[in-house]
């Protein structure tokens, strides 16, 4: 089965992989497009030139949200803007730095306008449009709804919608902004929300050197090959346990198929057997629920760190001596987490290749895209 | 040889989304809707993801998850038939799932189903399908090695010792998939089922998890079957039948 399995990754590395997209990301919006005539401020919808890559689904954008030009324009702006804080300090970017694929590194935790420290770690932001929960317990379903929580989050810029939205309405700027995105000056948090929604719905990250592998402008070395391999075998030993294949047993919730490396569930990797944070639990208040979180995406890792929902882990080398370990028991660790008794057993050229094909899904391209840096004032 | 693989993918997934559109079983008069509903059960009993419940091998056993593709769903009758949908994703556990559909006003005295996911939508181009559709990536319900779907996805725990106390920590993950997993089957209903136009009617597949351990006298043993993960198809096999063995249609 080894030998099949194997042959059937290699078919992956070189076959599906290779008729996945062969567009490119996003070309430059166009600029102007209306607005700012003589007049003043005018009204323009244009739609966004949104292209996704070919080997992404579909992304089911929100009917009463459609991407426009003058749209992710304005949620650029109010992604970086300082004012949606308590004390005019923080913006989202302050936990979502461009350099550190949107998140928060090297800080385990974040910390608010007032000095207090996040429970958990800042998630890095990429490819949201595909996403279909928010957060690390999952507990808003949407970008639009997800976008209202930070600025009002007591431990993060602590700041009421009123005190935002009038610091924003004051601002003419701002005014003409909303004008031309929405057709009203009257600014509200959901027209924010719809605003910053449609600017992180164009983040797409689609040019590491596992897509231009995929779209055959680039060979994997050795080492990363044998990373991907082991990414899609199971892992243990088949003598000791069934289905065992010698691999690192990444597949079942880093999905790579639809570009994504994430299944988008919730899982308990292992990491605690005494749960002090119940995640998903904390929505569902379902038993089974305990100490499981959101399952994120692989794209970045190197740059994201520290790594798991606490921060725990400095390095990807940590990480992958955690499921190495195969974990700790309890009772909701993942059934994939089937090697708490004697790990997987990597040998050292094993990890390094690990290692190296998570290198190798650093999209650098998007990071320092200008497309997603701070524009400055409005 | 790549773009007419990709040509084919598409032919094929749009060839299975237009099979939606049109009826190819049909039976003369209004449309009325039927809600199927699927549903776990354990020894008669709905099951609630976390209970404890002895195996026919005594073995204390928790079933955590119990999702599953069904396929090719059509209400038959000396009529004729009326086509519900070609692919469904159910989560069973819980009270179960249910979705509505349009059928074919008139009376069926049974149903036909795939457990899986057919050949054609099985090899068709995952990335064509969006965020809720049953079959997109992002139920997590796809093998991205085996180019395919997982079937039925049954994990779980189970502890050896009846007398055992607390959650079971020993694991279980059976899931099945690819061609040799796919089978269909024809239920009968007791007594006619009857679609009347403009109406919703619910028809409920009851799935008997108790059962999927042992069927003809043949059991699956978890301390020595516990995983199945595209690589164990003998017991996929097994399980699959189990599993098909022991629907039955309310």
């Amino acid at each position: 089965m080894i030998g099949t399995r194997t042959r059937i990754l290699a078919a992956i590395a070189f076959g599906v992989m290779a008729i996945a997209s062969c567009r490119k990301p996003d070309p430059d919006p166009p600029s102007g497009g209306g607005g700012g005539g003589a007049g003043g401020p005018v009204y323009d919808p244009t739609p966004y030139p949104l292209v996704t890559p070919a080997n992404f689904p579909p992304m089911v954008i929100p009917a009463d949200n459609p991407i426009t030009v003058k749209g992710v324009e304005l949620g650029r702006y109010l992604f970086y803007e300082e004012r949606l804080s308590g004390d005019n300090t923080q913006s989202c970017s302050s936990c979502h730095a461009p350099a550190t694929a949107f998140s928060d590194g090297p800080n385990a935790f974040s910390t608010g306008i007032d000095g207090i420290e996040g429970r958990r770690n800042s998630m890095a932001l990429m490819n949201l449009g595909w996403e279909t929960s928010f957060f690390w317990d999952g507990r808003k379903a949407t970008l639009e709804e997800q976008i209202l929580m930070p600025v009002i989050d007591p431990i993060e810029m602590h700041e009421t919608w009123p005190n935002a939205v009038g610091k924003l309405q004051a601002d003419s700027a701002y005014r003409a902004l909303f004008i031309e995105a929405f057709n009203t000056e009257v600014i509200d948090s959901t027209l924010v929300a719809k605003a910053m929604a449609q600017f992180l719905r164009t983040m797409i990250s689609a040019n590491s050197k596992v897509d231009k592998v995929a779209r055959g402008e680039a060979v994997f070395t050795q080492q990363e090959q044998r990373g991907f391999i082991l990414t899609q075998l199971e892992g243990g030993d088949p003598a000791e346990g069934q289905g065992g294949q010698w691999g690192a047993d990444c597949f079942h919730c880093h999905t790579q198929v639809g570009g994504l490396f994430t299944n988008g569930q919730f899982e308990n990797n292992g990491l605690d057997s005494i749960f002090t944070d119940l995640g998903r639990y904390e929505v569902t208040g379902d038993p089974l629920d305990r100490a499981k979180f959101k399952v994120p995406t692989l794209r970045n890792v190197a740059l994201s760190g520290p790594y798991m929902h606490d921060g725990r882990f400095q390095t990807l080398e940590e990480v992958i001596e955690h499921y190495n370990s195969g974990g700790i028991p309890s009772e909701t660790i993942s059934p994939f987490m089937k090697h708490t008794q004697g790990g997987l057993q990597l040998p050292a050229a094993d990890k390094a290749a690990l290692v190296a094909f998570l290198n190798a899904l650093t999209d650098h391209d998007f990071v320092n895209d200008p497309r997603f840096q701070d524009p400055g004032t409005p | 040889m790549l773009p007419s693989f990709r040509t084919t993918a598409l032919m094929t997934v749009s060839a299975a989304l237009l099979a939606g559109c049109h009826k190819p079983y049909t039976v003369d008069g209004p449309e009325g809707y039927v809600r199927l509903k699927v549903e776990a059960t354990w020894q008669g009993q709905p099951l609630q993801a976390g209970e404890v419940h002895l195996n026919v091998s005594n073995y204390r056993t928790q079933v955590e998850v119990l999702k599953m593709y069904l396929a090719e769903l059509r209400l038959t009758g000396p009529g004729g038939a009326s086509a519900l949908t070609d692919i469904a994703l159910f989560d069973a556990l819980n009270g179960g799932d249910s979705e509505v559909y349009t059928a074919e006003a008139g009376s069926y005295s049974g149903l036909h189903l795939g457990l899986g996911v057919p050949q054609d939508l099985n090899s068709s181009d995952p990335v064509l399908y969006p965020v809720g559709h049953p079959l997109s990536v992002s139920n997590g319900t796809y093998w991205t090695w085996a180019t395919g779907y997982r079937f039925v996805m049954f994990d779980g725990r189970y502890d050896t010792d009846p007398n055992g106390t607390g959650t079971p920590m020993s694991l279980f993950s059976i899931h099945t998939g690819m061609e040799p997993c796919y089978r269909v089957r024809d239920l009968d209903f007791a007594a006619p089922f009857t679609v009347v136009g403009g109406d919703t009617t619910e028809l409920v597949l009851r799935f008997e998890v108790d059962r999927f351990f042992h069927d003809n006298g043949v059991v699956i043993d978890l301390a020595v079957d516990h995983q199945a993960h595209g690589d164990n198809l003998t017991l996929a096999m097994r399980f699959t039948d189990n599993v098909l063995n022991s629907i039955v249609v309310e």
